[in-house]
């Protein structure tokens, strides 16, 4: 007996010392460790705009013509310059010299017009791409797109991620073999990639400006929040993406932390059913849209953090603009609304969110609480978020929480109007689709503005989506990592620039 | 032979009920409302790409062609496309397994050290101070959930105590065994707290028996009483309970898997549903299907080995 219990304790020692033993990690980054919520699954450049991470890991590895910068202004990247026609329907692109993929080949005009075709046969993001009717290379760096009708937007879709450049015909390779490790002509190169461990970037030794300053980028996924944080605090993870609202104050008085709260063009919005009661009312929306308190939803949903929304367009992507009605919470305006609706003793309606979002949960309790003050009674439908989304494209429902990230209004718009105002029905699709039409004919920047500004005062007054608010993007990081900028308006970084001291 | 055709029988009825799992899968997963082009799509979905979507992934066709599409697939090995990877789906499982499968060796390994451990512990002091705390511990562990003990482990042992890492799984075979510790000790609990009570009752009641005062009789003590005559006896119907257990440990892994961020066949579980992605979750679901009923097997084969009286007829 005394035996077999040396053995299991042997057992147990060898099982721990194996276990315990520091040796040393032969994958230990050199450079900077991201930790993320989720995997990049695919890197198809169609597939990628369903995944924030795919997305802007892609964005690393391949460029664009065109790209927003962190201000939302539209800048040459692989492009020089482009000019466009009097008729505003042929628009010629001048390459940047030197513009050289990760297998230090040179970019031609050929590669562009094989992306862009490309772009526009994609099921996902092709629709985008399909008012180009011929491309053409008449040489090395000019490409000349033509459009059927002026497009204001062109540009901005350009500069998105299916339109990055890749090599003609895939470089040689078969296209899901190249999807697994494209090539472009961004400042990174993937090294290494495994699925569901960590997607392993190095610089890439041809990028045409200055060479990033990380030895390696690693991206790990790690699902959980409170496990992403354990990371950075042990020193496994550099930099943290998705720091829990509850933790910010920590982060903040951790002096070997530091907090990088962005603003982004997210915003969470109540749409509403105004095709069946009580929505089909103008005046009851109006008085929903009044009672919400959008501090209050702020202060419960991101303790604070945020800022309020005043439709399904954020502020970000509107140069900081809310509309006037709604935004602040008015009872007694209120009141007066619910009085002149068909219901004006108070009404009964449910509400259809994500169950799984749990600020989408704070969020209609907050507004649950709210409208019972004005007589309103609002049930609570958790469900799973493609039922939520399945349910939208049917008249089965009367309100729903929903969230969209603005990366062009123009192209918001036109999926407005393209899904019937999110399947709610507004009467005010039309005119949106009016407005959306000249915006694509105004081809200065400040003038779209105006527009987008004014349909957005349009909706938050008929109030068929009514803005809630719009969360922010929280990274932590080491102290040790400096130079943390956005490197667009959604709050994702710039990793060229990022400096490990 | 009659061992044989006894095999043969199990196995057989192994894939009937493969293909009733595959079909009710099938079934309950197109139930599901929405489908990928909405999950992938999101708000801005217009029925234009809904429609270009389902047709590119074969969901305009109607049901029953799609199952016997699915099903002649099968049959050839292959569990179609995963939407979410753009890839074959026994592709992403493949790479996905290993880690699940070292995770669930990990633990029985764990859990089988502490499990003959206490059990012995508690049978050898029947009554005693020692017994009475090993029975109360399973009651511990199983009150504990998963979640928590990982996430209070990390803390210590990542954290506070920094000799494992907090999460992910390192390469190598030392980085490996170092990653998963923990999270096997956290399904361990679980597993040992359900299978400490069961084999402390078999070893009392073995070595309560006539054989093993025989065997005493004939000057057999320590390890050899122990390993020879009591054990094997007295684990029988904790092997039973083990088969069972299996199904859990897979249904634990994925919240395991979650805390730990594992790269494990739980995970894809989770991103799959998330996503609405069908082959995805069909060929998880079955491969889950398939090893609970490959350690059924398994276990049933043992328990004849041991006891000759159970088994063919």
């Amino acid at each position: 007996m005394r035996r077999a219990w040396a053995g299991v304790a042997i057992l147990l020692s060898a099982a721990a010392m194996v276990s315990c033993s520091e040796v040393p990690d032969a994958a230990a980054p050199a450079g900077l460790v991201v930790a993320r919520a989720a995997d990049v699954t695919t890197l198809d450049s169609d597939a990628i705009s369903t995944s924030k991470e795919g997305s802007e890991t892609y964005g690393l590895i391949a460029e664009p013509l065109y790209t927003i910068d962190a201000k939302g202004a539209l800048r040459p990247l692989v492009a020089e310059s482009h000019t466009v026609s009097v008729d505003q329907l042929t628009w010629t692109f001048v390459l940047r010299q030197g513009v050289r993929f990760s297998t230090g080949v040179r970019v031609t005009a050929a590669d562009v017009k094989f992306t862009v075709e490309h772009a526009r046969r994609g099921p996902l993001q092709g629709e985008l791409y399909r008012g180009i009717t011929s491309i053409e290379a008449p040489d090395d760096r000019t490409v000349v797109l033509r459009t059927a009708e002026p497009d204001s937007a062109l540009l901005a879709n350009l500069a998105g991620y299916p339109a990055a450049i890749i090599p003609e015909d895939f470089g040689g390779m078969d296209e899901p073999a190249f999807w697994r490790d494209p090539i472009g002509t961004g400042p990174f190169m993937i090294d290494q990639w495994e699925q569901g461990r960590q997607l392993r970037l190095v610089p890439n030794p041809h990028f045409r400006g200055a060479k990033p300053a990380l030895a390696s980028l690693t991206f790990r996924p790690v699902p959980d929040a409170q496990t992403r944080m354990l990371q950075l605090r042990s020193g496994q993870a550099d930099i943290v993406d998705g720091v829990p609202y509850a933790q910010v104050d920590a982060v903040r008085s951790d002096s070997a932390l530091r907090l990088v709260e962005l603003a982004t063009p997210t915003a969470v919005f109540l749409t509403l059913n105004t095709a069946k009661p009580p929505f089909d009312d103008q005046h009851a929306r109006r008085a929903v849209s009044l009672a919400i308190d959008r501090q209050q939803l702020v202060r419960a949903t991101l303790l604070g953090r945020g800022r309020p929304a005043g439709s399904f367009l954020a502020a970000t992507a509107l140069g900081g603009y809310l509309p006037e009605f709604g935004v602040a919470r008015d009872l007694d305006a209120a009141r007066d609304e619910l009085a002149r609706s068909s219901s004006p003793g108070g009404f009964s309606f449910e509400i259809m969110y994500d169950a799984a979002n749990a600020q989408f949960g704070t969020a209609v309790q907050v507004i649950q609480a709210n409208l019972a003050e004005l007589g309103i009674t609002a049930t609570l439908n958790g469900t799973d978020r493609n039922a939520v989304l399945a349910t939208f494209a049917t008249p089965n429902w009367t309100a729903g929480v929903a969230e969209i990230t603005t990366g062009d209004v123009g192209y918001v718009l036109q999926f407005y109007t393209a899904t019937n105002g999110f399947g709610s029905g507004s009467a005010l699709v039309s005119e949106v689709s009016k407005r959306w039409r000249e915006s694509k004919l105004e081809f200065d920047e400040s003038g779209r503005l105006t527009i987008y500004r004014d349909l957005v005062a349009l909706i938050a007054d008929d109030a068929p989506q009514v803005g809630l608010y719009s969360p922010p993007r929280l990274y932590a990081t080491s102290a040790r990592v400096r130079s943390v900028e956005p490197v667009d308006p959604t709050g994702a970084l710039d990793f060229s620039k990022i400096v490990v001291t | 032979m009659r061992r044989a055709r006894y095999l043969a029988r199990r196995v057989a009825g192994v894939l009937v009920t493969l293909w009733g799992v595959s079909l009710l899968l099938f079934v309950l997963l197109q139930l599901q409302p929405g489908g990928p082009a909405e999950a992938m799509l999101g708000i801005t979905a217009t029925p234009s790409q809904i429609a270009a979507l389902n047709r590119e992934l074969g969901h305009d066709r109607p049901l029953p062609a799609r199952y016997l599409h699915y099903v002649a697939g099968l049959a050839h090995g292959d569990l179609g496309e995963s939407v979410i990877f753009g890839r074959p789906v026994t592709e992403v499982i493949a790479a996905a397994l290993p880690t699940t499968l070292k995770l669930g060796a990990y633990v029985l390994l764990l859990s089988g050290i502490a499990t003959v451990s206490l059990a012995t512990l508690a049978a050898s002091r029947r009554g005693g101070p020692v017994d009475h705390v090993i029975r109360v511990l399973p009651m511990v562990g199983l009150g504990m959930p998963s979640f928590w003990i990982a996430v209070v482990l990390l803390f210590l042992f990542a954290l506070r105590l920094p000799v494992f890492p907090a999460g992910g799984l390192q390469p190598g075979l030392v980085g490996g065994l170092r990653s998963l510790f923990l999270p096997a000790v956290t399904l361990s609990v679980v597993v040992s707290a359900i299978l400490v009570r069961s084999l402390r009752r078999g070893l009392i009641d073995t070595m309560e028996s006539d054989h093993v005062t025989a065997a005493r009789a004939r000057g057999l003590t320590g390890a050899r009483l122990l390993l020879g005559h009591v054990l094997p006896n007295a684990a029988i119907p904790t092997l039973t309970l083990l088969s069972l257990v299996s199904a859990s440990l897979l249904g634990g892994a994925v919240v395991v898997e979650s805390v730990f961020a594992l790269p494990g066949i739980g995970q894809l579980l989770v991103d799959g549903f998330r996503r609405h992605d069908v082959p995805l979750v069909m060929g998880v679901a079955l491969l889950t299907a398939v090893l609970v009923m490959t350690v059924n097997l398994l276990m049933d084969v043992v328990h004849a080995l041991l006891d000759p009286r159970v088994g063919p007829r």
